[in-house]
């Protein structure tokens, strides 16, 4: 597959789209972009109305077209208010991808093409940086500009794979199941795997965690390099195509939500492999949720603590995946669960890179309950989330635990009283 | 004026402005459209956050012949906020604040580019209600809605925008700036002229200021579902209900086709072979609406419901509004465009009405689905399509429906407005007289067409 015939297709189907968008407007109601702005240029449907003018060649993308096209999380949100299910982040992604073309960059095709398309790769690497990032961190004057003033995610002391090997064997084996960690739960957020593959060897289930396995793609689609997004999809669907089981878990929403949706439906036509794994990908919380016996561990337990949940777009709206996280944390008794407001965090993956003070002020509308309120912990599926959280909480001076569900179901299982039958 | 006089005016008007004026293609396209699928390239796009700098843009404009689109957000049905022959397109949306909510007196005071749903929840924390709901209300802005005199699903009880417009600050096209009328309920001094601006799609002048009354929140709501096995059985129960004295804050009609759709979309629990459909929702002192509730359920029996639902219960209400929301998604399952029509008749003439809609969608080979506000004769006749043929098909069935239903004495709009969308229909049908008066008052305003040209009053 050509870079060109890619976008041949990818176009095509975009204009199906662009088609039945009826202008009306609606898209605008949860978008956190348009919360900030204020201005029609924020909107979904002006986004579709320039991407539908540079699809029929009106206009040459200049500089106005980049900023417009890349401010927007892909948070789905106004999909969901869509009344004609308009694929917007396919017409946006598509539309980066035509205003990237004139902008090459070496720094992202070293990692797009190189780094995150093998995990190996990808790990050796942020090993052999890790003593300097450390440094940097202590002595920030030394960071990129980028990095100043904002939290930044250490790398870990110990990735899942050095911790676990390739299967992570539970002391009576009554099954198999395969663990997509991604790269940000493997490299920087490792306790959440640990705690997904802890209750699963509890429950008997051993996890086997593939080797190679390139990024989901998300950042690359995000990005635009809808390319290399491909190609990490092709690569995904073969590893885990041959990985026997039934079901593939993930712990990132993120992940989760591409493997499983944005993929198959973006790359689905070249490559059938891409949707039969798409198919197989659950999130750890659904998992849990369908499977009575593990369900069951945490009926039983006391953890009385404050807790916010943060509905990841990736996970809701992506994955589709709500009420049960939901249902699995009020399994636990004591808990005293408040379901955030279903808005968009701001963090948006390059949308944070490229616009962090715009980033940062939708996520200090979130924040602002948090405040007040002062939960426990607070929950949410995606590690994006998770790391937008920390830099706005680090900003006002808040001390709030932010982990996966996952993380809290262990730490409630260690920690939590048993009640008394 | 020369193209030259124009890029004169229009850099005075830029230098006005500075950062809040836009002309970059990509933004002169984004301004381009709104929700009637009609587009035209501005001239440019300003922000002014004070009427003194729309006063400053008007003389500029004024004197270049620049036109001038006032525009709120862009989700009109009628092309209204469209620049059709060029021109500045000026945005409310850099005047978002409501200024003040005076709870005594009851009224509040609000810049044009708050969103409606938002003064709702501005108004209700206070225990206040602006009725007004237009089903736009969660992102069109009061501006809007008073440009295009809104009504909405509580239009039976509470009437339409222009009921609520107290007074209104205007930039008039020479610039001055006029406020149209004292705050207070009551003031006679001279002609109506607040109704004159209510309702002219921005071609008087720029609202800049609008003062609106308020009445206290109602206590209680109740919500009641019938379903009926004909149009006509539904008719009757909704003029009986209004007759026993009970006037219910919402009356919204679905016909057999808009219930199929929701049926075999939705994946809502919904019983086959329903003729039509009743949602009638009132509001009020809770006992006063337990008796609305009898009465609209006996009524309702009375004329051959088969089945009717009551309840004051906030989950069951929500149920039953979903069926009503889930009309326009469930359309679009079967053809993602389609002209919505608001056409108006007498309460007594619907029946008659649908029976036409029916016919003239067979004869253009259109499917049409008919739903909307009972209460007020208000029905949305939709017509839906998708390929380029169906389309043109569409239209001719558009073009009839009009023409049969101004001969029945109704109107061709009772809620979306003109714009440009309608103005062919105008000229054709509205009395020769009445259109020299309206270019009369049009002059009078705006001698030099200024103000949003080519738009409500067709040309000769």
């Amino acid at each position: 597959m050509t870079e060109h015939q890619l976008f041949e297709e990818l176009k095509k189907l975009s204009l199906k789209y662009i088609e039945i968008c009826a202008k009306c407007g609606q898209c605008r109601v949860i978008c956190p972009v348009y919360e900030n702005t204020g201005k029609e240029p924020s909107t979904a449907r002006a986004k579709i109305s320039l991407v539908e003018a540079l699809l029929s060649e009106r206009f040459i993308p200049g500089k106005r077209f980049n900023e417009i096209i890349s401010q927007c999380t892909l948070c789905m949100g106004c999909m969901e208010k869509c009344p004609n299910d308009v694929r917007v982040d396919l017409i946006v992604a598509v539309g980066r991808f035509i205003s990237n073309e004139n902008h090459f960059s070496i720094v992202k095709s070293l990692l797009f093409r190189y780094l995150l398309m093998n995990s190996k790769r990808l790990g050796f690497t942020l090993k052999t940086i890790r003593p300097f990032q450390r440094f940097a961190l202590r002595n920030s004057s030394l960071l990129p500009r980028l990095f100043k003033r904002r939290y930044i995610p250490k790398i870990a002391n110990k990735f899942i794979r050095e911790k676990f090997g390739i299967l992570a064997k539970a002391g009576a084996e009554k099954g198999r199941i395969t663990f997509f960690p991604g790269c940000l739960l493997d490299f920087f957020f490792p306790e959440t795997g640990e705690s997904l593959i802890n209750i699963l060897n509890l429950s008997g289930l051993s996890v086997f965690i593939p080797d190679r396995w390139a990024c989901c793609g998300i950042p690359a689609i995000g990005y635009g390099d809808l390319m290399n997004a491909y190609r990490m999809a092709v690569h995904n669907a073969r590893l885990l195509g041959d990985c026997g089981g039934d079901l593939i878990l993930t712990a990132c929403g993120s992940c989760g939500a591409t493997l499983r949706e944005h993929a198959p439906f973006l790359f689905g036509w070249a490559e059938r492999k891409i949707e039969d794994v798409g198919k197989r990908v659950r999130d750890i919380m659904e998992f849990i949720h369908a499977e009575k016996e593990i369900r069951h561990i945490f009926q039983n337990i006391n953890f009385p603590k404050k807790i916010f949940y943060h509905p990841s777009c990736h996970l809701k709206r992506g994955m589709g995946v709500h009420g049960e996280v939901l249902e699995v944390i009020k399994d636990i008794k004591g808990i005293n669960l408040t379901v955030m407001e279903d808005r968009c965090c701001g963090f948006g993956g390059s949308f944070n890179l490229k616009w962090y003070e715009f980033s940062s002020e939708i996520g200090e509308r979130r924040v602002m309950v948090l405040k007040e309120e002062r939960p426990d912990y607070l929950l949410t599926g995606s590690p994006g989330c998770a790391i937008h959280f920390q830099d706005l909480l680090l900003k006002n001076g808040l001390h709030i635990k932010i982990v996966h569900p996952v993380v809290m179901l262990k730490e409630a299982l260690l920690s939590g009283q048993k009640i008394p039958l | 004026m020369t193209t030259s006089q124009i890029e004169k005016g229009l850099k005075k008007i830029k230098s006005l402005f500075g950062k809040r004026a836009l002309d970059s293609t990509e933004d002169l396209i984004i301004y381009s459209f709104d929700a009637s699928k009609k587009e035209s390239l501005p001239y440019m796009v300003v922000y002014p956050e004070n009427e003194e700098e729309i006063s400053e843009m008007v003389k500029i404009a004024s004197e270049f012949r620049i036109p001038l689109v006032p525009r709120g957000a862009g989700s009109g049905f009628a092309g209204g906020s469209i620049a059709k022959i060029g021109g500045v397109i000026i945005s409310s949306e850099g005047m978002r604040q409501i200024k003040e909510i005076d709870e005594k007196n009851m009224l509040a005071i609000v810049e044009p580019g708050v969103i409606t749903g938002n003064l709702h929840r501005a108004v209700e924390k206070k225990n206040l209600f602006y009725p007004p709901d237009p089903a736009s209300l969660e992102f069109s802005t009061i501006g809007g809605n008073v440009s295009t005199n809104a009504g909405g699903l509580r239009a039976v009880k509470y009437g339409v925008t222009r009921d609520y417009v107290l007074s209104l600050r205007v930039v008039l096209a020479d610039g001055s700036i006029i406020k149209t009328r004292a705050d207070t309920l009551k003031d006679v001094t001279g002609y109506d002229i607040t109704g004159l601006f209510v309702g002219a799609e921005g071609t008087l002048g720029f609202v800049s200021e609008i003062t609106i009354k308020l009445i206290p929140k109602p206590e209680r709501r109740g919500t009641l579902l019938a379903t009926f096995p004909s149009t006509e059985n539904a008719v009757d129960a909704g003029i009986e209900i209004i007759r026993r004295g009970c006037v219910p804050a919402t009356m919204e009609f679905m016909d057999r086709t808009a219930i199929e759709l929701v049926r075999s979309h939705s994946g809502l629990k919904i019983p086959s072979g329903i003729g039509s459909a009743l949602l009638l929702e009132d509001d009020g002192f809770e006992e006063a609406v337990k008796r609305s509730l009898k009465i609209m359920e006996e009524v309702c029996l009375e004329k051959g419901a088969v089945e009717v639902e009551g309840t004051m219960d906030e989950e069951k209400k929500e149920e039953m509004w979903k069926i009503r929301r889930a009309i326009s998604p469930s359309l679009a399952k079967i053809a993602p465009l389609r002209f919505n029509q608001d056409v108006v008749v007498l309460r007594t003439k619907i029946p008659q009405l649908l029976k036409l809609a029916e016919a003239i969608g067979q004869k253009h080979r259109i499917p049409v689905v008919n739903f909307g506000h009972l209460g007020d004769g208000n029905i949305h006749v939709n017509f839906l399509f998708k390929t380029a043929d169906e389309e043109d098909r569409a239209k001719g069935a558009v073009r009839e429906l009009l023409r049969n239903v101004f001969e029945m004495g109704g109107s061709i709009s009772g809620e979306h407005g003109i714009g440009m969308a309608k103005l062919l229909y105008v000229k054709e049908l509205a009395p020769p007289r009445m259109i020299e008066i309206m270019r009369g008052i049009k002059y009078l305003f705006d001698p030099k067409n200024i103000f949003n040209p080519g738009k409500v009053i067709p040309r000769d």
